[in-house]
Order: C-alpha cells, then structure tokens, then sequence
C-alpha cells in the first residue's frame, strides 16, 4: 500500500531537473532521456488522472469537493500499484476532509521536498508564468490563499491546487506529520550534485553505484535539458511560456529584483529563509 | 405516479420527475425508465470497483457525495438514491451525462465523448479531452448556420445498408463562461450547471437536428507546443486509437464485459470513417481560424 515518493515543491524550484535525473537512473540509458518521456508519469493534480477513476467528470465538482476525493485517489492508485512510484506535485501538504490529508500516510512511501532561495523562485516563476513584472509573483509568494489551475471560467487540465504562501508551503511538508521527508536544496544540487542527488538516492532506495549517479547527473545537466527543449519542444511547458529552462542560475534575482523587492521577499520569509540556510546572521541573502 | 415522456439518442424515456432538458416525446410505450429508489452504496457482485463507481455485467452503480446514488440496470433503468439537499439541476447534470452514458453502453452502443453537428446530411463529429472545445466547436458551427446534433456524447448506430449514424442527442450545450465569451455569448444570461460550478447550460431552442444522420467526418481536437492550427489525417491503427484511446473506453466496459465487443465495434467504425486530428497552439484558442479551416474542410 505504501507506495508513493512525492516530489514535491513549490513551482519552479529543481522538481522537473530532478525527474529528469530520476528517469536517467531508472533507465541507465546510452544517451539522455527524452525529456518528454519522463518515467514519473502526470503529475497528483492531473485532472485525467481522477477522471479515469470516478466515474463521471470531475468538471461538473467544485474544487473543495474534488480535494475531498483525492485522498481517495491516491489510495486507490496505490492499491494497485506494484511497485513504488514517483508522483510529482506542486499542492502544498494540506487537510482537506475530515482531517485527513490530501497525501495519505496509508498510500505514501516517503516524500522528497526541493526547495529553492525564494527570491530565484521569484523571478523564474515570473518568467514561468510569462509575465516581466516580479510584484505580482511576490504578492502570490506571500498570499495564503495562493492556488494553481484556480481559474473558475473554464475547465483547467489539471485540478486546483493549493499552494499558500511561499513559507507554508515549505512548512506544510517539512513539518508534515508521520511523512517520511528528505529535503533537497536547489542550490545544493547545483554547486554539489554528486553528494546532493546521491543523498536522494539512498533515501529513496534507488540503485546507488557512483557510476550510474554520475551519469544520470551528466544526461540531466541543466544544457541537456535546454538544448532538448530547444529542438523538440517540452510538453510541460506552460501555456505562457516562452522557455521552460530558461536560466537555471543560482542567484540570477540580483539581476532582476529592485532592492526593495527584495527585501519585501526577505521580509515576508526571512523565518524559513533562516531555518533553510537562505539568510546569513545579518539577515542578508546568502546566494 | 405521474410519468414524463421524453426523447434522447433515439430511445424513448420516461421519468418520475421532469428533465426540460429533453426533447417531450408522446405515447405511453418507454425503453427507459427513470425513477426514485433506495440504492445500496455497494453493488453487490460488483466486478470493477473505481473511486466512486461500481459495475458488474448490465449493472453500475454511480456515487456522487451529497447528490445521490444511481444504479443502472439492463441498459434500461435508472434508480436514483437522492441525497436530502440535492438540487434538482445538479441530480439531472450526473444523471445526463455519465450515468446516461453508463446506460447506453449497457445497451451495447457505441458512445464517443464528443459533440457533432450536420452538414449536408452529414454528421460532422468533435472529440478530444474534457475541456478541450468540442462544445465551443459544436456551438461556433450553430451561430455560423449549421445544425446542431448533439454534445458531450455521440451515439453510434448501424443504420441502414450498414451506414453508421450518430443519434440525436438532447437540445442543449454545457459551456464555461470563457467559452461563453468566445462565442459572443453572456454567461450572466444563462443558468450554472448547478450551484457552485461556473458552467452554463445553454438550451438549444432552434436548429436542433432530432434525426440519427451519416458520419462525415470525426476530427479530434488536441493542443500541443505548436504556433498554428493543422490538419493531419489519421490511417489505419492510429484511427482505430482515436475510438478506443482512454478519452474514449470508458471505465464502465470492463465490469460490463463489453470491452472486446467495443473494441470490435469501433475497428469497423474506424476502417470506414475518415479521422482527422486538429492541431492547435496550447496557448491559443483561436475558434475563428479553426472554424475556417474546418469547414474548408468538411467539403473536400
């Protein structure tokens, strides 16, 4: 029954990198996996995914009435499962029905959570959503009722997703009761990759030999990634973008962010920027 | 107890309580009946048993929480467990679509998500994932003249000298106001599918084709990362996915034991009807431009 590794984060925060990474272990292939190919499958809020097991479209259900039916969904995929499975998802960990929450213990495995300096967030979800303009994406960074696919005048082909605020986002996995969580920091799988993904792998009971990791690491770089997307497209771009990687920096907010939208963004998440080693002692940024 | 007749993909219905989104129908004979019942929220014997639907041959049980519970039995009853503070519009938005659906393939027809409309005699038929426009498509073509045959789903039935036809469905349309928009319509005009949903239903008051017609042509509506709208026609095998892909085995067919029977049916159907898929940009919803390739189209 217990099935399930979620890799979940807040948008644009090193998820679909490490997919890509994933499937090139999982593969052990000669070259690098299509990008469009990824071995993960749709992501938890995929709107097909639920309409293949209910019934009856979930269209015709308002967004709360469906968040009560996922929990369902997950257990019911997971009874069917063979072996574990890597879902990605961008919901925040959440309570919807009764109590219960959106990711069931019973269905999950363990849960890997990436999570980025939120003022790169900043600028590359602005970038993702196909805006120029950062202080809408802070506004939403900050908003407690924040969701994706929340739009009420048509029908999204994923489901809503809560995301709250940048901060509980983060908190809501983290500190998630009874979930098994290794966390992954964006800039660590950067500047170290062999020790930050071979980390993942253990926790996650992958197969480990230093070769196949490094290997997987080097199909996944952030130029293979780009370039495949440059020649043959990448299904899980969104609608707005023009790129899916665009940069991939470390950083790259110094070059985009006034001062003072900075310090707005500090300022609403310095707390967990602190705990996850994003603020030095003097409060200032540290990548 | 007091019964109303009505008509809908060719069968002749008759329910306990009003459905005005039917077309009447006269004379007391019925192939259907729709009536109030205890349901059990388990079916016994059940052979598939998904998230909120249970089936076993010629019978399917169908759960919504806080609407009701409908049994479907034979392909020819439908018992309706009515949850107490149900609204009447939301009972008839599952009971006309899914669980009507469910009946009709209980009767062994073969039944396509989609919409069509008529031209020159023709049905012209639009599928494609939910959300993806075939109502839009189907409502775009009835403004431009053409008339409408059916939405969300397309009955298929051997007519005569083996031709396969689409049935009739009911005179109405299920939109999202941004649709709504597109089409130059006013969603503040219209009733929500029920409370809680933006969608509108709107009634199809004339040019509302009640006829089974020929299919012409079945044009599948996809999205992908591309700037313009194309064409492309489908052969052989990648035809036959079009009917039988998971937009269109529904889930029910496996607890019926019907799955081989409408794989069957629709190879037959997909040898001699033309397939072609609509390519549009993700990003882009552009009804005019497709409205005009299109029906370019359907004269070739």
């Amino acid at each position: 029954m217990n099935k399930f590794v979620w890799l979940a984060s807040y948008p644009k925060s090193g998820n679909t990198w490490f997919r890509a990474f994933l499937s090139n272990l999982l593969m052990d292939p000669d070259r690098p996996i299509n990008i469009n190919n990824f071995e993960t499958g749709p992501i938890a809020s995929s709107r097909a995914r639920l309409d293949a097991l209910i019934g009856y479209n979930s269209g015709d259900l308002t967004d709360d009435e469906i968040d009560r039916l996922r929990p369902d969904l997950y257990l019911h995929e997971a009874m069917q499962e063979d072996a574990p499975a890597f879902i990605k998802v961008h919901d925040a960990y959440t309570f919807p029905s009764n109590g219960k929450p959106l990711f069931p213990l019973e269905a999950t495995k363990a849960a890997i959570y990436f999570i980025r300096n939120p003022l790169d967030v900043c600028v590359s979800f602005t970038h993702h959503r196909g805006r120029t303009e950062c202080q809408k994406t802070i506004e939403g960074m900050r908003n407690q009722n924040q969701v994706l696919a929340g739009r009420s005048n048509g029908q999204s082909a994923q489901l809503r997703q809560k995301l709250l605020s940048w901060s509980e986002h983060v908190l809501s996995w983290v500190d998630a009761p009874g979930q098994r969580i290794h966390v992954m920091r964006y800039e660590d799988m950067k500047l170290d990759p062999e020790k930050t993904f071979s980390a993942a792998v253990h926790f996650a009971e992958l197969p480990s030999e230093p070769e196949r990791i490094r290997k997987a690491i080097r199909f996944s770089r952030f130029e293979e990634l780009r370039a495949q997307e440059e020649a043959r497209g990448f299904r899980e771009r969104p609608h707005a973008d023009k790129v899916f990687f665009r940069k991939g920096q470390i950083g790259s907010w110094r070059e985009t962010l006034s001062t003072e939208q900075a310090q707005e963004i500090t300022r609403d998440h310095g707390e967990v920027m602190k705990r996850f080693g994003y603020l030095g002692q003097n409060g200032d940024p540290i990548f | 107890m007091h019964w109303h007749h009505y008509q809908a993909f060719g069968l002749r219905i008759r329910s306990c309580f009003p459905l005005p989104e039917l077309l009447a129908a006269t004379g007391p004979e019925f192939d259907v009946e729709i009536s109030y019942d205890s349901v059990s929220p388990e079916l016994p014997g059940a052979v598939d048993v998904g998230l909120r639907y249970q089936t076993a041959p010629r019978r399917l049980l169908i759960v919504v929480e806080g609407i009701a519970r409908f049994l479907v039995l034979e392909g020819a009853r439908i018992l309706i467990d009515r949850c107490k503070d149900a609204e009447d519009n939301a009972v008839r938005l599952f009971l006309l679509a899914s669980v009507f659906g469910g009946l009709l393939l209980q009767r062994e027809e073969l039944v396509l998500r989609g919409s069509a409309i008529e031209v020159n005699g023709q049905a012209m038929v639009f599928l494609g994932v939910p959300g993806i426009g075939k109502s839009t498509l189907a409502i775009a073509f009835k403004k431009k003249g053409y008339r409408f045959l059916t939405d969300e789903f397309c009955v298929v039935r051997t007519g005569p000298e083996a031709r396969r036809m689409i049935q009739a469905g009911f005179p109405q349309a299920k939109l999202w106001p941004d649709s709504l928009k597109k089409l130059d319509l006013l969603p503040e005009t219209l009733s929500c599918v029920r409370r809680g949903i933006q969608k509108r239903a709107l009634p199809i008051k004339e040019d509302f084709t009640s006829e089974p017609l020929p299919i012409g042509k079945v044009y599948v509506l996809s999205s992908r990362t591309t700037n313009s709208v194309s064409l492309t026609t489908l052969e052989g095998s990648a035809a036959y996915t079009v009917f039988v892909g998971d937009d269109n085995l529904s889930p029910f067919l496996k607890g019926f034991g019907l799955e081989s029977h409408y794989r069957q049916f629709a190879m037959t159907l997909a040898l001699g009807t033309p397939a072609i898929v609509v390519n549009r940009p993700k990003n882009k919803f552009n009804l005019t431009e497709i409205v005009d390739i299109l029906e370019a189209d359907f004269l070739k």
